[in-house]
């Protein structure tokens, strides 16, 4: 399809565009039987940002971005990527979207180049294109000795790291990255940091949820807080965070840092 | 741990009732056919209690053998077992095999298949309760074969998940599966052309076979108590043991079953050769760089590397065997049955399709971030199959017409099959989208079903085969009228079956694509459940 326009495309933008969102969610509703997941959600990420998606446990984060990317159809509301509205038009939106779900199975009967190679064909991208990222993309991750290993014998990190390497094979200008660091040794994660960074640094825009608070601060310029389906906070880290740490902000926000003196003698 | 276990599976059974009220509707079903089951059957077995012991004893065996039999091997074949307590569950848990393997076995006797053996074992010592002590070793022998019974099924599953896991044997363990149910149709065969030869033998002839299977494994227990009711206490104590060691080896070979496959977790795939050549060869290098070719590409070499997909496989190739085994175990000549062999390698290829989706699991993820059209999906999986499908099916439908002596019936057979052929195509790929159901994930058990999926399974594969049947019908029609009147309309039948072949394939690609490209979150929250 017309992977490569945009490539071009992207490089002559200039680095500091107009404040154009890479991903604006608008009223993003989702509801599991009684229980209401994501709440009339409203969330803006600025292109060629770095964007971190905070939470507790159940708060709606990968529920937002499933909606976000295509994967969960909400019961109300709109999901723009790239400015194009995701569920109106699924095809043209996704083209210029790459996505690292959590939880999920890879098609782990093909070798990790299998899967990769996979991954850049079922979007259109031509196939000598294919046959020199791939390779490419697997050598950045440190996984070019196991390219010809089925992933299915691959470890948790070395399956985080193909799953990333299919979401950039089509050279995205959008990143949504559920938990990317999950089950990740700190190499492989220092790994992905650094191939991250520099993708934002040439203009790629990337959202990733995490409730490792201090990785978001290190990595991010813009959070979100999100708690039981809604935005308690969001904009730039210094905004968010106002003074302290994320951590605290995060705490005080969301609420239920409980104190223990006290109780639970017994495990003492 | 026991009554953990217990509890834990009685648990499970009252929530998955809670999730919707079609699963209430399926157990009160379910519960109503039990109910069936045991009145009538149980009923027949209680009554033998005022008939001659020499006819309620071999009845009682020889229904007892079939049981553990049907038990130990039927999961192998349809519906499989009943994953409600999974056992990779445990694997974190640190519990003791000798503590697992008990749990599970009195937590699969919960549900109605269990219940059901078990009422209907009791009511075979009812037959047999000549005496007081009689009755004791009957209640016991009840007991015992129930609970072989059910290990048998574990067993026998388990171990075969654990040859199927580790790659070098799978290929091997799955043959022999093959051939073992092969066989079963002669046995199955010969005993019924017996019956025909007259009444009195078949009494004659069942009192043989029981007093065979008495001296079986499965047939022990049941044979015990026929040897106490007749006051052979000899015999009845000595089998008695054997059965216990009998329960005693199932369940040995169940645990280290488990230690094997079931307790490993479900992921996890066999160690061994993985390294393997990335480019696959002339095949698969010929099909073109589209998505579509992609998909076709990533699909063969599934069919090549999943074992899921080898056992679909692997069951089209039993079709000619049994058209060949069955009607020379009758005794019949075997040649005209080959006529069918075509159709119905058409058939069963063609619909072996129509859940191919959730055969992906939660992978199917990468196919709807990547915003595939439907229509791509659709073709390249049809496109896999058809690769090598429709040469298998020229090869089957040619040499059925030679082998029958039937040359001139060629046209209209490769009409029927091809009209089979596509429509199990079109079906598949408007069925697939329409209403996928849950299946066992990559890597687990390939003869266990996802609980709660039981209904919509056979639903779905209820309306599939109907409907393929349904659109072949015209080329169906016009065999039928070459078969038996007139040879020529066979050409007729070959053009409306490549036609509607061709018709049907398109069809469901364009209104299959159609539907995924609506419904593709919907279906991927379908394949991703197991």
């Amino acid at each position: 399809m017309d992977d490569q326009g945009e490539t071009v495309q992207h490089q002559t933008q200039p680095p500091a565009g107009p404040p154009a969102p890479a991903l604006a969610l608008r009223g993003l509703t989702k509801r599991f039987g009684d229980k209401l997941a994501v709440d009339a959600l409203d969330l803006d990420v600025p292109a060629g940002s770095f964007f971190g998606v905070v939470g507790p446990n159940g708060a709606g984060k990968t529920t937002t971005l499933s909606m976000a990317t295509g994967l969960l159809r909400p019961d109300a509301g709109r999901a723009f990527v790239l400015g194009a509205d995701l569920w109106a038009d699924p095809i043209a939106g996704k083209r210029r979207l790459g996505v690292l779900p959590d939880g999920v199975r890879l098609f782990d009967r093909l070798t990790g180049l299998e899967l990769v190679r996979y991954s850049g064909l079922l979007r259109g991208v031509p196939r000598d294109v294919v046959e020199q990222r791939a390779p490419e993309l697997l050598d950045a991750l440190g996984l070019a000795d196991a390219a010809g290993t089925l992933v299915v014998d691959y470890s948790a990190g070395m399956t985080k790291k193909v799953a990333l390497a299919c979401a950039l094979v089509h050279a995205p200008r959008l990143l949504v990255l559920d938990e990317p660091f999950e089950a990740v040794d700190p190499v492989s994660g220092a790994t992905i940091r650094s191939l991250l960074t520099s993708y934002v640094a040439g203009g790629g825009t990337v959202v990733l949820s995490s409730h490792v608070m201090d990785l978001v601060e290190r990595m991010c310029d813009h959070v979100a807080v999100i708690s039981a389906g809604r935005v308690l906070a969001t904009g730039d880290l210094d905004t968010v965070r106002g003074g302290g740490t994320l951590e605290e902000r995060f705490v005080d926000l969301v609420g239920g840092g409980r104190d223990l003196t006290g109780s639970l003698d017994w495990l003492r | 741990m026991v009554a953990t276990l217990l509890r834990l599976k009685l648990t499970l059974l009252r929530n998955g009732l809670r999730r919707s009220p079609w699963q209430i509707v399926a157990f009160v079903l379910g519960v109503l056919y039990a109910l069936f089951l045991v009145a009538t059957v149980g009923a027949g077995l209680v009554a033998l209690r005022f008939a001659a012991l020499d006819v309620a004893g071999p009845v009682v065996v020889g229904t007892g053998t079939l049981a553990v039999l049907g038990w130990a091997l039927i999961p192998l074949v349809a519906f499989g077992v009943d994953e409600t307590v999974d056992p990779s569950r445990f694997a974190t848990f640190a519990v003791p095999r000798t503590q697992l393997v008990p749990g599970l076995l009195l937590a699969g006797l919960v549900g109605l298949p269990g219940a059901v053996t078990l009422l209907l074992s009791l009511a075979g010592a009812a037959a047999l309760s000549r005496s007081a002590a009689a009755t004791a070793v009957a209640v016991v022998a009840a007991v015992v074969g129930t609970l072989t019974a059910v290990a048998a099924s574990r067993a026998t599953t388990t171990a075969a998940a654990a040859l199927l896991r580790a790659r070098r044997t799978r290929d091997v363990a799955v043959l022999v599966g093959g051939v073992l149910i092969v066989l079963l149709a002669p046995g199955v065969n010969l005993l019924a052309q017996r019956v025909e030869d007259g009444l009195g033998d078949l009494a004659a002839l069942g009192r043989d076979a029981a007093a065979v299977a008495g001296w079986t494994p499965p047939g022990f227990a049941w044979a015990a108590a026929a040897d106490a009711a007749a006051g052979r206490w000899g015999t009845a104590l000595l089998r008695l043991a054997l059965a216990l060691l009998v329960l005693a080896a199932v369940l040995g070979v169940w645990a280290l079953a488990l230690g094997r496959s079931g307790t490993g977790p479900a992921a996890g795939g066999g160690s061994g050769s993985t390294r393997t050549a990335t480019r696959g060869g002339g095949l698969l290098d010929r099909l073109p760089d589209t998505p579509a070719g992609a998909v076709a590409r990533r699909c063969l070499l599934y069919w090549r590397r999943d074992p899921r997909y080898l056992v679909s496989a692997a069951s089209v190739a039993v079709v000619p065997l049994l058209l060949l085994v069955l009607p020379l175990s009758a005794g019949d000549d075997s040649g005209r049955w080959f006529l069918a062999a075509g159709p119905l390698v058409a058939f069963v290829t063609g619909w072996s399709l129509h859940d191919d989706v959730a055969y992906d699991h939660s992978a199917f993820t990468l196919h709807v971030t990547a915003g595939v059209r439907g229509r791509d999906d659709r073709a390249g999986r049809v496109l896999a199959a058809a690769l090598w499908q429709v040469p298998l099916v020229l090869v089957a439908t040619v040499a059925g017409a030679l082998v029958a002596g039937r040359g001139d019936l060629l046209p209209a057979l490769a009409g029927a099959s091809a009209a089979l052929l596509g429509a199990g195509y079109g079906v598949s790929s408007v069925a697939s989208a329409l209403a996928p159901y849950p299946v066992a994930p990559p890597g687990g058990n390939p003869f266990s079903s996802p609980r709660g999926a039981a209904t919509a399974t056979l639903l779905a594969q209820l309306v599939t085969t109907l409907a393929v049947t349904a659109l072949a019908l015209p080329a169906l029609a016009a065999l039928l009228v070459a078969l038996l009147w007139a040879p020529w309309a066979g050409w007729i039948g070959l053009l409306v079956g490549a036609g509607l072949g061709v018709l049907w394939v398109w069809l469901g690609l364009t209104r299959g694509g159609a539907l995924l490209d609506r419904r593709a979150p919907e279906v991927l929250a379908v394949a991703a459940r197991s």
